[in-house]
């Protein structure tokens, strides 16, 4: 009982908080409910029982994520508001209806089937020691992999945004510097 | 608690691995040789990379077939050892294109070859597993590392390229996420077998959401190949980057791609569910139909050949949708081959790169810069030409042959219309590159020109390189039957 409660609250306030994000023509505003929602979100992985992830949610959604977009939205002019070219009202229902559509088309079959986890979690054992255990065994390498990932992407926003990118000799004479 | 795990050395099976970590050691060493010494000259960092990537090559053809490694994760089988074979071989001979006698801007930067090495890296992953998540990771990897490259040549241009690409990758990311999570919500299980398994065992049911899941993995890999309708960034891209980097996006990253597909869709069509055939029937129609249509419109020969690229993909795509081991091994026939002329025909427009284009406001290689080419400078004007009968399928040059079994595998397998479709697709093919050999051989040169710009940008090893290009193109005769034993050795023996 107290568990679908929270449930319904909890869909409630992160479609709700989507919403504004999708729907506000101030950045501050979509950024703050933006965050509100990815908070609301692990409230959803603490009632399933996975507290590691939802503090994960927390800690890398709001405090990595969100903090990085408040970061680049800081050298824009955040406090104008965005003029859209296009704003239909039919377009808009269209577009929730259709989402709802599909999100009711994949769930409603997903529900209903009998689905067996190749990973189900332990009786007695700490969150954090379960998804240790699976993640440094069985997706070793997917993880590591992740980490060359990451490392890929730092060096390519370093040498973008590095200074050598200013004079271009792709187009320069041979013979000047 | 749990219990302690001991996991034996012997049980990961590290050769499974060893070669995606040459590469990704390769990628550090040029890092670190970089922090200890700056300013060093390109070919240093070339020849490592080379280096690298055929020690890269060596350990994969070390492996044995039919391996599992690191808690069933990777998965050496035949077509993931040919896949290596032709991502690293496609590689080893395009990095060389930068041996330009120019100076280029990304050629400054040994992080260019560094992430070279981790896009390879990334690519072997994704043919080396049947995993969605270690799939998706991979594909990220060699991703990043390819926007980067692109942005790396600095014009305008290219930024606006890899922006496109990235947006674009961005949203076939998503979808690739979308439908594996889709996967997992109906079998429990990331891993392909397990999910054929279980959708095998209920019978392919509910079919709505299998097939939700094979569209958004179609729309996915549609995206990082540019297959009709998702090709719209394609010829931007190839506008945008530099000619040696066009010819590889064209070979290197859709091997990859084609080795998930298959893995992926020979199970699902094979399943029965009409519609998932239906639905790749028509893509491979319009891959090959509309984009041979674009081409002949195009008043820029990169952008042709960037179109000309996406029709032949659409050609392989439909051996995919055959499904036989014959077709599936024409693929590989058809990609080797392909792969060598289109280093020839980039090669070529990569040598007569010139800094200051004056020929046409926004193009830099329109069709009118090589009006009269015989007559100026008639070696190049040949090897074009060879390249151009080439890519149309002319016999007895090397595309025929991969057109040819690849036909004859479409009838074989009762695919009438569809194998008429692609002797017409080529017929039409024919067309656009007759244009430039007629702009080539017939034109009067323009007034005030001279030849020097078709050899411009060429140096020793570019004229090398090409000469490669030119003999395996024009002697394919000889090398199509061992590819062809190769191809269906492997194929057949991973029972694909």
């Amino acid at each position: 009982m107290f568990e679908t409660i929270a449930f319904y609250t909890f869909s409630f306030l992160t479609i709700l908080a989507f919403a504004i994000t999708v729907t506000t023509k101030n950045v501050l505003y979509a950024m703050s409910s933006l965050a509100g929602g990815m908070i609301i979100i692990s409230g959803m992985f603490f009632l399933l029982n996975a507290d590691f992830l939802g503090v994960v949610q927390i800690i890398v959604y709001t405090g990595a994520v969100i903090a990085l977009y408040a970061f680049a939205m800081i050298f824009f002019d955040s406090t104008k508001d965005i003029v859209e070219t296009k704003t239909g009202k039919t377009f808009f229902i269209l577009t929730v209806l259709s989402s709802v559509m599909l999100v009711l088309i994949l769930t409603i079959p997903m529900a209903s089937g009998q689905v067996e986890a190749l990973y189900p979690i332990h009786e007695g054992v700490g969150n954090a020691q379960d998804v240790g255990m699976v993640l440094f065994t069985k997706y070793l390498v997917p993880f590591e992999v992740a980490a060359v990932m990451l490392l890929v992407a730092m060096i390519g926003g370093i040498i973008m945004a590095g200074k050598k990118m200013d004079k271009n000799l792709t187009e320069i004479k041979e013979n000047e510097e | 608690m749990l219990e302690a795990v001991n996991i034996s050395f012997e049980s990961l099976n590290m050769a499974t691995l060893t070669p995606m970590l040459v590469a990704i050691v390769g990628a550090l060493a040029i890092l670190t040789i970089d922090l200890f010494k700056e300013e060093m000259d390109k070919t240093l960092y070339i020849v490592l990379t080379i280096l690298f990537l055929v020690a890269d090559l060596s350990t994969v053809l070390g492996q044995t077939m039919g391996e599992r490694g690191f808690f069933d994760v990777m998965l050496i089988d035949g077509l993931a050892i040919l896949a290596q074979i032709v991502l690293l071989i496609g590689s080893i001979i395009f990095i060389p294109l930068a041996f330009s006698s120019q100076r280029f801007h990304e050629y400054r930067y040994p992080e260019f070859f560094a992430l070279f090495l981790f896009m390879t890296a990334g690519f072997q992953f994704m043919v080396a597993t049947d995993n969605l998540i270690l799939i998706f990771v991979g594909l990220e990897t060699a991703s990043l590392a390819l926007y980067t490259l692109i942005v790396l040549h600095n014009k305008d241009k290219s930024f606006e390229a890899a922006i496109k690409y990235f947006t674009m990758g961005a949203l076939a990311a998503g979808f690739f996420a979308f439908s594996g999570m889709i996967f997992y919500g109906l079998t429990g299980s990331v891993e392909l077998f397990k999910i054929f398994e279980v959708l095998e065992a209920r019978n392919f049911e509910p079919m709505i959401l299998i097939l939700t899941a094979s569209v958004f993995m179609l729309a996915s890999f549609g995206f990082k190949m540019a297959i009709v309708p998702f090709h719209t960034w394609g010829p931007d891209v190839y506008e945008g980057s530099s000619a040696a980097l066009a010819g590889y996006i064209s070979i290197v990253p859709k091997v990859a791609a084609f080795v998930v597909i298959m893995r992926i869709f020979e199970g699902l069509i094979a399943s029965g569910i009409v519609w998932i055939e239906y639905i790749f029937y028509a893509i491979v129609v319009l891959t090959m139909t509309l984009a041979n249509i674009w081409a002949l419109v195009q008043k820029d020969v990169k952008r042709m050949l960037a179109y000309s690229s996406i029709s032949h993909a659409g050609f392989v795509m439909a051996a995919i949708m055959i499904g036989t081991t014959q077709a599936n091994s024409a693929i590989f026939v058809y990609w080797i081959l392909f792969s060598f002329t289109n280093l020839g025909a980039f090669a070529m427009l990569w040598v007569s790169h010139k800094k200051d284009s004056n020929y046409h406001e926004r193009f830099d290689h329109p069709f009118e810069k090589f009006s009269g080419m015989v007559k100026m400078s008639p070696l190049s004007a040949v090897l074009m030409g060879l390249f151009m009968l080439t890519l149309a399928g002319i016999p007895p040059f090397s595309i025929f042959w991969g057109k040819l079994y690849l036909v004859s595998s479409a009838v074989n397998a009762g695919y009438l219309v569809l194998a008429v479709i692609m002797v017409l697709n080529s017929a039409i093919a024919a067309y656009y590159y007759a244009k430039l050999i007629v702009y080539m051989f017939m034109k009067e040169p323009e007034t005030g020109v001279d030849g020097s710009v078709y050899m411009m940008n060429a140096s020793i090893s570019l004229k090398v390189m090409l000469g490669i290009a030119a003999f395996f193109t024009a002697l394919s005769i000889f090398i199509v039957n061992p590819v062809l034993e190769l191809s269906d050795f492997f194929i057949y023996s991973s029972g694909f």
